[in-house]
Order: structure tokens, then C-alpha cells, then sequence
């Protein structure tokens, strides 16, 4: 599944929806926007660095 | 003049000859006073009425055995007068959309709703979250990108473990196989559990 050419993932430590743990981990790994961007703001609660 | 109702009624629940006049619905199935405004020429059976006019409410229907009153008879007619007047306007209505404006509009309005719904059912919509309005499954499971997929490449992570970190989202149903050459991708540290 791919959304603006970009392949789409799930992070495994995301419990239920509308859990963000996964966003910026690694530095590589963000939301998506609706016009395709990647979010570059931090999870609230810190999440993964 | 013939209202629209009577003159398509009228042929197929009146069994009398001649020019007969129709007895007018004044109520709702009840009360019907006479009028000579109505006249629509019969074909079929005279009626106990004058002159080959219904006097009575009931009347001689199209089929043998049958008897219908002239009250059923117009509330039919009514009811399919109602139906063929909805399907003219549905092929009007019909026939009106489709410009290229429309087209425009909701092709731009789409994303902020349901952005994607493939031809195999998978559902990518907008929700909102801390981070704003973001990708998510029809679940609601926030949907992430990795930076180093380029645009329309392969997932870098097919071939990489999943645990602990963004694992892609499954495929479609019936889509091709994952790619069997995808490079080792580079696991965050931080993410492992």
C-alpha cells in the first residue's frame, strides 16, 4: 500500500488507534500528511527519538 | 383540461365506451365529486351508468373476474404517475451532472475525507492526532512513512524484521508478491523493545 508513491507502515508499538509512538523513530520514520509530507514534530509524550 | 393523473388512470381501470366523465378524488380515497373537465374515451364494457358512464364505484376492470373501484383505480393510477414522474427527474438529474466542474471539485474535496480506497478495499483515510491530520487505516492505526522509500520504489523494510519497529502495512489482496531483493534497512536502535 503505497500513498503519494511513498510505501505505508504500521509501527508495532502503536497499542490501538491513534497512537503516534512511531513517529520520528530513528529519525526515518514519520506520519504522513494528506498531501503526502512527512509530520516532522515530535509524538506528544516524547514517543521514540 | 385532463390532469396527467386521469388521463393515464383512466384507460387501464375504467370499463366503459364513449366519453366518460372521471370523477375526481377529492379527499384522500374517499370523497369524489364529479367534474366534466376530465374526459377521457373509453374502450371496453359499458357500466350500469348512464350513457355508458360509471355512476357507481365500481367498475368493470380490464381483467375477466376483476373488480376494481374507481378510488383503487386513480390511487394506482396516482402512485404510477408519482413513480414515472421520480424516474424523469432521475434521468434529468442524471443527465445534468458530470460537467467538469463537478468532476474538479470532488476529485479536490476527496482527500480531506477519505483520501484512498483502492480497488481492493483498502481504506487510507485523514485523521486528526497530536501531530495533526494524518495518515491512517481504516482502523484508525496511524500509518507511517519510512524517509528512505523513495517515491514509487519498492518498501526498503520488506525483507526486514518487524518487531519493534514500523512494519509495512499488508498488501491488497491478491496483489503481487513482495519484491524478493530489497536491501538491508537499517533498524532504529531506539525503536526495539
Amino acid at each position: 500500500v503505497t500513498y503519494g508513491g511513498r510505501p505505508l507502515y504500521y509501527f508495532a508499538g502503536d497499542a490501538k488507534a491513534g497512537d503516534t509512538s512511531g513517529q520520528g523513530v530513528g529519525g526515518v520514520w514519520f506520519a504522513i500528511t494528506a498531501d503526502g509530507e512527512l509530520v516532522k514534530e515530535k509524538a506528544a509524550g516524547g514517543g521514540y527519538p | 383540461m385532463k390532469t396527467l393523473e386521469n388521463a393515464i388512470a383512466a384507460p387501464a381501470t375504467m370499463g366503459c365506451s364513449g366519453t366518460c366523465s372521471i370523477k375526481r378524488r377529492v379527499g384522500v380515497g374517499v370523497t369524489w365529486t364529479p367534474t366534466d373537465i376530465d374526459r377521457v374515451p373509453w374502450v371496453g364494457e359499458p357500466s350500469p351508468g348512464a350513457a355508458g358512464c360509471p355512476t357507481g364505484q365500481v367498475i368493470r376492470a380490464a381483467r375477466k373476474g376483476s373488480r376494481q373501484t374507481v378510488q383503487g383505480g386513480l390511487a394506482m393510477g396516482k402512485k404510477f404517475v408519482t413513480a414515472a414522474l421520480l424516474a424523469a427527474l432521475t434521468l434529468a438529474l442524471a443527465a445534468c451532472g458530470g460537467s467538469d466542474d463537478e468532476e474538479s471539485a470532488s476529485a479536490t474535496a476527496a482527500p480531506t475525507t477519505t483520501v484512498a480506497q483502492a480497488a481492493t478495499g483498502i481504506t487510507v483515510a485523514v485523521a486528526s492526532s497530536s501531530l495533526g491530520d494524518i495518515l491512517v487505516d481504516a482502523q484508525g492505526r496511524t500509518l507511517y512513512a519510512f524517509t528512505k522509500d523513495k517515491a514509487a520504489s519498492r518498501p526498503a523494510a520488506a525483507s526486514a524484521p518487524t518487531t519493534g519497529r514500523p512494519s509495512p502495512a499488508p498488501p491488497p489482496p491478491g496483489s503481487a508478491s513482495r519484491p524478493r531483493c530489497c536491501p538491508p534497512l537499517p533498524r532504529p536502535t531506539a525503536a526495539l523493545r
